[in-house]
């Protein structure tokens, strides 16, 4: 069980009485988190990997402390599969751009994807002529695994799934899909940016050979995320970016790069972010995802069930809980979502996402609402009291705005 | 959690009566939730038919109404923001402004921007606007203009998505403050701009009334400039020379009509004989004053000059008024006694004075009603202690309080 109280109280943004749900866009951060980066500003600001200096050591113990939490955390093997990105964005296209790819190589890839884990692969059909399959769900986002069964060959070398759908909150077969991929010799890249904040990600569990996701989405700061690459496919992957911190020797005219991971990692890294991630994770883990697993799963029952009570009110996406996440998306009528957002903002002082959240595939050919969904999702600190605020206030406005 | 305010306003007696010294409940309900008025100046909410509606508003107090923006004074400077929220639209522009009054472009929002109930009359009042929606409870209202929609929030937030270009965004917000102008309310007394305009606040009669001073607030920050002094006994003359003074004349004229048919009512009530179904065109007269006004007050280039307009919609407010009293008294179900007649007959002697005086620009003359309407007062306060007929008695005060605002114009200056 949660202590949400006791939760709370560690988001001193939430003390002036904002009800946050905007949390699959970017979550909030918890006080330790702040302090664990202050601390990095205060006592050790140095450059990491570089200088002998205490400053530069202690900063770099920190540093790499943080890449073996993280590996900790979704169970790798070693934290020499941990690349500290920008963010799950850049984590993706660092795969993406990082394989020789050759024509007529094939990627699968979803409908329900976000545009970071979909023009990526359209850009890679563009530049290289690989085949790109595109697997449909059903309306509420449920795959059947007869169809992925249907899209992948043996030409398949990547399928690139997301976990859990930021618009509809349903949760991916991602451990059947592995299998699948893996029977066809093809590597599987799970977008974790919605699961690993919100499930127990276990890497080795579900057999993916990468996974990206983002830290500002984990109560982490923004500007840092995480690619998690199985090391027998390291040696694969070429680092698009080259420069400091990346060589072992360079010469007039040869370089070569370091084996270690930290040729992903060119150039002066996000260090306070990165040890802020870190810190993020030892929070997570203090309070257990299992604990926060349960919590969401409470809450987006009442939150998914209310707003379907709304006279006018269409929610998309699976009901059962064990389907999805804590994130519903919803539409009023012939209102526009943006509209919605602002109504609850200043009536309610409720934060919630509104428009196609880089989603045009799903929010168009799924669920023909090309201006989008209005968003609400969970995290930890929300409460019953806001979820059926934000249902009153839903009401309200079908009844008087739409 | 805290309660909003329009909750706390549904359970006043909604009867503008006036006795509390404030034009409107409105008012009276905001001053309740900031600590600036006691719930026994409400006369009303005394009476036994209201003790149920009085405990639960000092339920709703003690669990707090959430009325302003959040803290007491927030400094907030004005300006247009373009905003981009995921792209529906490729190729328009979304544009956020936030509204702020007063001099220095500061505002204390204790009492919120708008007035919530007021955003939803100027909006369906100005005849400008399809589809308008409006939430009073939410604050909230949405507008379109052709293809553009507009959101208006009580806290004085103007979002307008789908503009053509920037231009188009800032004319279009700068068209919304302009129309909104009488719901802005004032932070010295806590009432609408309209009311203020209305003569309903001495306050405002006396002071610099920072909503009607200010302007209505511009997008760009630029401020109207050196005000000038308006007063009722000039607006008729300046309306002359302007280029919407058609608006001006014509809403007046309607007004003249709306009176007529009110005082129609009364007088009728006095010989026995009302006739209800006059009320329903003294509406329709007063709703198409308050168009004329809002047009006036948008569609004049001087924002000094559109004040005028926003006098008009006052006065039309306080005819609105006396046509609920006399609509309040003909719902009493028992015969009009000897002494409410004689108080109806003063009433209406007030109201017919003062309005004439004003429409005739005759200081003396309002000053007259004025003194008429002290001596009503005494009278009323005498029988309304003893009277069982409660509700028509502040009916009667109603009818009279509101030419006594309207006569209270003439006799002070007005704060533009």
């Amino acid at each position: 069980m949660l202590d949400v109280e006791k939760i709370r109280r560690d988001f001193p943004i939430l003390n002036s009485g904002i009800i946050y749900l905007d949390n699959a866009a970017s979550s909030l951060t918890p006080e330790p988190v702040i302090q664990k980066m202050l601390e990095f500003y205060h006592e050790y600001r140095a450059n990491v990997e570089r200088a002998i200096h205490r400053l530069s050591q202690k900063a770099s113990e920190e540093y790499e402390k943080a890449h073996a939490k993280v590996a900790d955390f979704i169970n790798a093997e070693s934290e020499t599969e941990i690349i500290a990105t920008q963010n799950a964005t850049e984590a993706i296209n660092l795969v993406a751009n990082g394989l020789n790819w050759k024509k007529r190589d094939k990627i699968v890839t979803s409908l329900i994807e976000h545009h970071s884990n979909f023009i990526v692969w359209l850009r890679l059909k563009k530049r290289y002529g690989v085949d790109v399959e595109i697997v449909r769900p059903n309306r509420e986002g449920l795959f059947d695994i007869a169809d992925f069964e249907k899209a992948i060959d043996d030409k398949t070398r990547l399928v690139a799934m997301t976990h859990v759908s930021n618009v509809l909150g349903v949760i991916t077969p991602v451990e059947e899909v592995a299998k699948i991929a893996h029977d066809h010799g093809a590597h599987l890249l799970v977008d974790g940016a919605q699961s690993v904040p919100h499930l127990k990600v276990d890497v080795q569990k579900i057999g993916c050979d990468y996974l990206a996701f983002s830290g500002h989405k984990m109560l982490g700061p923004t500007g840092v995320g995480v690619l998690y690459v199985r090391e027998k496919l390291l040696g694969d992957l070429e680092p698009v970016s080259i420069g400091g911190g990346t060589i072992d020797d360079v010469g007039l005219d040869y370089y070569k790069l370091t084996k270690s991971t930290v040729k992903f990692e060119a150039g002066t890294p996000p260090i306070a972010e990165a040890i802020g991630l870190g810190a993020a994770v030892d929070y997570l883990k203090g309070v257990q995802l299992e604990n926060i697993e349960t919590h969401e799963r409470e809450l987006v029952k009442r939150m998914y069930r209310g707003l379907v009570d709304v006279p006018g009110v269409e929610v998309y996406g699976p009901e059962k809980s064990r389907q999805r996440t804590g994130i519903v998306s919803f539409n009023m009528g012939d209102l526009n979502p943006h509209d919605v957002a602002l109504a609850l903002d200043v009536s309610a002082e409720i934060m919630v996402r509104s428009g196609h959240h880089c989603c045009l595939p799903l929010t168009k050919e799924l669920l023909k609402r090309p201006e989008g969904t209005v968003r609400a999702s969970l995290y930890l600190y929300n409460t019953k009291e806001e979820v059926e605020k934000l249902v009153s206030t839903v009401d309200e406005i079908a009844r008087s705005l739409a | 959690m805290t309660r909003t305010f329009h909750e706390l306003y549904q359970l006043f007696p909604k009867l503008d009566c006036g006795l509390c010294g404030n034009p409107s409940c409105r008012t009276t309900a905001r001053k309740l939730a900031t600590g600036e008025a006691t719930i026994e100046q409400c006369v009303n909410l005394g009476r036994p038919e209201f003790q149920q509606n009085r405990e639960r508003i000092l339920g709703i107090l003690k669990e707090g109404v959430e009325i302003g923006a959040k803290g007491t004074i927030v400094i907030d400077e004005t300006g247009v923001t373009y905003i981009h929220p995921c792209v529906s639209e490729a190729g328009r522009v979304a544009a956020e402004s936030k509204l702020s009054s007063g001099p220095e472009g500061t505002v204390d929002l204790k009492f919120g921007f708008f007035d919530p109930m007021m955003i939803c009359w100027a909006l369906n009042a100005a005849g400008l606007f399809t589809d308008v929606r409006c939430s009073p409870n939410l604050g909230v209202a949405r507008v379109n203009i052709g293809d553009k929609t507009v959101m208006v929030s009580k806290d004085g937030r103007i979002n307008v998505r789908r503009a053509r270009d920037k231009k188009d965004a800032v004319e279009t917000i700068r068209l919304i403050s302009r129309s909104l102008w009488g719901a802005i309310i004032c932070s010295c007394c806590g009432n609408a701009g309209v009311d203020c305009a209305s003569g309903g606040c001495e306050d405002c009669l006396t002071r610099v009334c920072p909503v009607i001073a200010g302007g209505p607030p511009d997008p760009t920050g630029s401020k109207p400039g050196p005000t000038e002094q308006t007063t009722a006994s000039t607006i008729f003359d300046r309306a002359k020379a302007l280029p919407t003074s058609s608006y001006f004349d014509e809403g007046s004229e309607r007004l003249d009509e709306a009176l007529e048919i009110v005082m129609e009512i009364g007088e009728r009530m006095l010989k026995g004989s009302p006739d209800m179904k006059l009320i329903e065109r003294a509406r329709q007269k007063i709703s198409e004053v308050n168009k004329l006004a809002i047009r006036f007050v948008v569609e004049t280039p001087r924002v000094q000059d559109a004040t005028i307009g926003l006098i008009l919609a006052g006065v039309a407010l306080d005819v609105n008024r006396m046509a609920e009293a006399v609509n309040m008294l003909a719902q009493q179900k028992t015969l009009i006694s000897n002494e409410l007649k004689n108080l109806l007959r003063r009433a209406v002697e007030v109201a017919t004075e003062a309005y004439w005086a004003y429409r005739e620009v005759n200081a003396d003359q309002a000053k007259r009603a004025i003194d008429k309407y002290t001596t009503f007062r005494k009278k009323w306060t005498d029988a309304f202690r003893e009277s069982s007929e409660k509700e028509a008695l502040v009916a009667v005060e109603k009818l009279a309080v509101n030419g006594f605002y309207i006569a209270r114009l003439l006799t002070k200056p007005l704060p533009a």
